[in-house]
């Protein structure tokens, strides 16, 4: 009698186990970093809308569009009938009413690379997937120690990550800071930030002058990326003739003013590897005399 | 034109641009489901009517036009009765409610909120410490501007300017010294540009009340507004409380302008634009230019609203733009208009 007991305890206990949770299957990404997420971790065939800023995987460029992160169109949102919308932490105002609305939503933050994991995690948990998603960031992370390891010993290069600017001009310069996941991409990849030094902020403004007083080995541009491979290499071109009249800056000096070759720079999801890969084969080429 | 005549007209624009507002977005949404889903809110007992609605339309429809309709009518109708207080209480077409420091006062307040990241936690944040921040600085200026208990109106105008200036360029300082992340520079740029979207209930909530109250009491003072406008001395000699009558209707102007620039940001133009147009039509009696003037006000910044969102799909244009871009030539032309008509009597 215990044993049968026992057996029905231990099967009922298997069936409620075996019971899948409720797992979405209209998911709604916000924005770019957490489309991204979505496809890494095998949800992309449930994700019904995204951002207007959206473009990688390329299937995603089908999907309705449901505005920008910190402005989508709660209309757009209703009308893709979504049972997840992933969000930004940032967008209290857009939680609060999709609480009203009774959708289910998941709240991440991307500033740190830390911020990156713990989103990854949240939407597989809210996705029903959370072992998988556990799964998929210890990949990431080991891909990324695999980078950090192969670091050769030696003074590490100052680098100067550009994310925005004037068009044409080196005004208006916002750079990669310290509290940005780009500061720790940079250090995985063997450099050092140069602008972690004057500003504890994610995304500082810098004068032309203090850039010049700061003296980086190696800067990267991101802006001017262009759409297709030879409107890139024309406004690749064009960024670093910018930096030409500058000779007394060190990177100027050996040509070592990269302009990004991939668009993994701006958006803080799985393909950070990609981007900390691609930095660090430019902060670990040798100086041109 | 009549003053009924001319409320009656005003009514019609307001009620046609919230039927177009309630009916046009990017969800397309027959009429009969938007007659359904307001049944179905409004008329207790009807919401096994609404057979036809789905969650989603009711969510589009109550939780999405709706708010932003209204709160764009509170905003409009708060704007233009603020503007005919300061424009009675200055006797000059020109003032504002920017003038006391109080607009601008609301965004600092704003700002700081977006710099502190409160306005990242809680969307309540936002429209309180607006309201708040724009009664200190009224209550600043106005402690500055008073001596011995009496307010000349060119000191308070004065220190109010000079005030509006501090605030802003505080403000300005807080966006560009680094103070903030780079999205949420970009998110308080466009709340000061002034714009209705994503209004929810809760903005109607910490709008309206204020609102309400305001245009009450601007009504209740009307005849005081009246006899101000001919000098303090003669308003006191009829009968007006001259410094508690002035201090009420400032707080209040000020209170509209505040609560407005909580839910909306800074819009352009409509406190100057509406009630001097609405003075041209029904004159410048207070008891009926007040009301006509709020009604106007609402009627204005709804269809301009309505333009701003449908104007250029799928992105929306800033409601402080199209106010600026409608109100200007409609000022201009009104007074054209007026002045051919003098000269040709």
């Amino acid at each position: 009698m215990r044993t049968f007991t026992m057996v029905v305890v231990a099967m009922a206990t298997c069936v409620l186990l075996a019971q899948p949770r409720e797992q979405p299957a209209r998911i709604v990404s916000t924005s770019p970093s957490t489309t991204e997420m979505l496809f890494a971790l095998g949800l992309g065939d449930r994700v019904v809308g995204v951002s207007s800023f959206c473009r990688y995987p390329p299937q995603v460029t089908s999907l309705p569009r449901v505005g920008t992160i910190m402005r989508p169109d709660l209309e757009r949102i209703v009308t893709l009938r979504p049972d997840l919308v992933v969000i930004s932490d940032r967008n209290a105002d857009l939680a609060g009413r999709l609480a009203a609305a009774q959708i289910p939503y998941v709240a991440v933050a991307t500033t740190t690379l830390a911020d990156v994991s713990t989103a990854m995690v949240r939407i597989g948990a809210a996705a029903g997937i959370e072992a998988h998603a556990r799964a998929v960031v210890a990949d990431i992370e080991e891909r990324l120690e695999r980078i950090r390891a192969h670091v050769p010993s030696g003074p590490r290069p100052k680098v100067l990550l550009i994310m925005g600017r004037a068009p044409d001009s080196l005004t208006g310069i916002v750079a990669a800071g310290a509290g940005s996941y780009l500061n720790e991409l940079v250090d995985i990849a063997g450099g050092t930030n140069v602008v972690s030094a004057v500003s504890g902020l994610p995304y500082p403004q810098l004068s032309l002058e203090s850039i010049l007083r700061l003296d980086p080995d190696v800067i990267v541009d991101t802006v001017d990326m262009g759409a297709s491979e030879i409107d890139r290499q024309a406004r690749n071109a064009a960024s670093l003739r910018l930096w030409q009249r500058f000779q007394t800056v060190s990177a100027v000096r050996h040509g070592r003013v990269r302009a990004a070759e991939t668009d993994a720079f701006f958006i803080p999801g799985p393909r950070v590897v990609e981007a900390t890969e691609w930095l660090a084969g430019v902060i670990q080429q040798p100086e041109r005399p | 034109m009549t003053a009924a005549a001319f409320n009656g007209l005003a009514a019609l624009l307001l009620a046609l641009a919230a039927i177009a507002g309630l009916c046009v977005g990017s969800a397309r949404l027959p009429w009969t489901v938007v007659v359904g889903v307001l049944t179905a809110k409004l008329v207790p007992g009807a919401a096994s009517l609404a057979g036809n609605v789905t969650a989603a339309d009711q969510v589009i429809v109550w939780l999405v036009r709706l708010p932003r309709i209204v709160v764009g009518a509170t905003v409009g109708a708060g704007l233009a009765t603020a503007g005919v207080v300061m424009q009675g209480l200055f006797r000059n077409p020109l003032a504002e409610p920017g003038l006391l420091g109080v607009g601008p006062g609301a965004v600092l307040g704003g700002v700081i909120v977006f710099v502190t990241g409160w306005a990242a936690r809680s969307a309540v944040a936002l429209p309180m410490a607006a309201t708040t921040s724009s009664l200190l600085v009224l209550a600043a200026v106005y402690a500055i501007a008073a001596s011995h208990g009496i307010t000349r109106l060119t000191h308070l105008l004065l220190v109010g300017i000079a005030a509006g200036s501090l605030c802003t360029a505080v403000s300005s300082l807080l966006i560009s010294a680094n103070a903030v992340a780079w999205q949420s520079a970009q998110e308080i740029v466009f709340w000061t540009m002034g714009g209705l979207d994503a209004r929810t209930w809760v903005h109607v909530w910490v709008s309206a009340p204020f609102v309400a109250v305001g245009i009450a009491v601007v009504v209740w003072k009307a005849r005081d507004l009246d006899l101000l406008a001919l000098g303090d001395e003669r308003a006191a000699s009829l009968g007006v409380e001259v410094e508690a009558s002035k201090a009420l209707l400032i707080v209040t102007a000020a209170l509209l302008t505040g609560a407005s620039v909580a839910v909306a940001g800074l819009l352009a133009f409509v406190g100057l634009v509406v009630p001097n147009g609405v003075r041209l039509v029904v004159g410048p009696r207070h008891r009926t230019l007040c009301p006509a003037a709020a009604l106007a006000g609402a009627a204005f910044v709804v269809s301009c609203d309505l333009i701003a969102r449908t104007a250029h799909p799928p992105v929306e244009i800033r409601l402080g733009i199209i106010t600026g871009l409608v109100g200007s030539p409609m000022l201009i032309a009104m007074l054209a208009r007026r002045l051919r008509v003098r000269g040709g009597g």
